[in-house]
């Protein structure tokens, strides 16, 4: 192997840096919809996955329920995300209640008004993302992929920008794609591809396009096996990164023939 | 009196600090989080809390989500 890819290769090397933590894994794991809360250990390993999302929600009173965290490991970084809120103020609520729940100072900013489509507000999430980055917070913000809003993301100190592939669950994979290559092009923050991500594929390309990372929930919780699903994943993010970092080839309409064009028998 | 918890009514007889109270409702579990009357509320602070008429509790946890 060249000697470059064999360094790129090796995760030590090709770190991706938030809020001044160094991960080597650009897969980044949610931990919702899943059939059996005891599968997501084994997940979280097949996908070699060092950030996990997850919710703060109400008791339920009636019905025991057990803390996500009891299935996490201490050395993930815990991304618990604002799902829920309606305005920037609820969020800024939810994020301090993660933190003092033991989440850390990382947070996912979600703030969803639109019932059908569950497609972000993104003035809202400006606002919260300034009030939360100022009290320490480090913010990734969920957001529809445009440039004006994620400009704003940069000047009121987001650490990174989340913007959608697809509506959230959707499976759908990137439906929004121009809109985030122009964000890679333009924002000089990690851009991380969140919500749509259907198949490894999906986020393969992603990696090449130049994302910094993707967060996959649903792909892999609703696949028949999700455990085999997390590691397919995880294969993926590794080859499109490999591949955005050796630079793919020009693209043509017609052939460009591969095998020289003199010299053939007569 | 009458207090707010998760957005419902509820009926409390006698007098209760929070810690108290979520020890008989059985919900004073390692990981719970409250939110009394708005502010986050820390676990050492539950003792010293007395639950008063009108008071608007929160009570949290966290589970899986993308």
């Amino acid at each position: 192997m060249d000697k470059k890819l064999a360094r790129l290769n090796n995760s030590a090397e090709d770190v991706l840096e938030i809020g001044g933590v160094k991960l080597g894994s650009r897969l980044f794991v949610g931990t919702g919809k899943f059939a059996a809360q005891a599968l997501i250990p084994e997940v979280i390993k097949a996908a070699a996955a060092e950030v996990v999302t997850m919710a703060l929600r109400r008791v339920d009173w009636h019905n025991p329920q057990e803390n996500i965290l009891n299935y996490l490991t201490d050395d993930l970084v815990l991304l618990p995300n604002t799902s829920g809120a309606r305005t920037a103020e609820e969020a800024v609520r939810i994020a301090r209640l993660a933190r003092s729940a033991g989440c850390g100072d990382w947070v996912k900013i979600e703030v969803i008004r639109d019932q059908h489509y569950l497609l972000p507000d993104n003035f809202e999430t400006v606002k919260a993302t300034e009030i939360l980055a100022q009290e320490g917070f480090t913010v990734l913000p969920y957001m529809s992929p445009d440039l004006s809003t994620a400009r704003k993301l940069v000047e009121v100190g987001a650490a990174a920008v989340m913007p959608l592939g697809a509506p959230i669950g959707s499976n759908r994979g990137l439906k929004t794609r121009e809109l985030i290559k122009i964000l890679i092009e333009e924002i000089p923050l990690p851009v991380i591809v969140d919500a749509g991500i259907g198949r490894p594929s999906e986020a393969a390309e992603a990696m090449e396009m130049g994302a910094a990372a993707v967060l996959v929930n649903t792909a892999i919780a609703t696949a028949e096996d999700p455990v085999v699903m997390g590691r397919a994943f995880k294969l993926a993010v590794e080859a499109g990164r490999l591949a955005h970092l050796a630079g793919p080839g020009a693209r043509s309409e017609r052939a460009q023939a591969s095998s020289p064009l003199t010299g053939f028998l007569g | 009196m009458n207090i707010r918890v998760n957005g419902r009514s509820v009926e409390i007889e006698g007098e209760f600090t929070l810690q108290m109270w979520l020890e008989v409702q059985r919900k004073d579990k390692p990981w719970t989080v409250v939110e009394y009357n708005g502010e986050v509320l820390k676990r050492e602070q539950w003792p010293k809390t007395l639950l008063r008429e009108g008071d608007t509790l929160e009570v949290l946890v966290l589970l899986g989500g993308g």
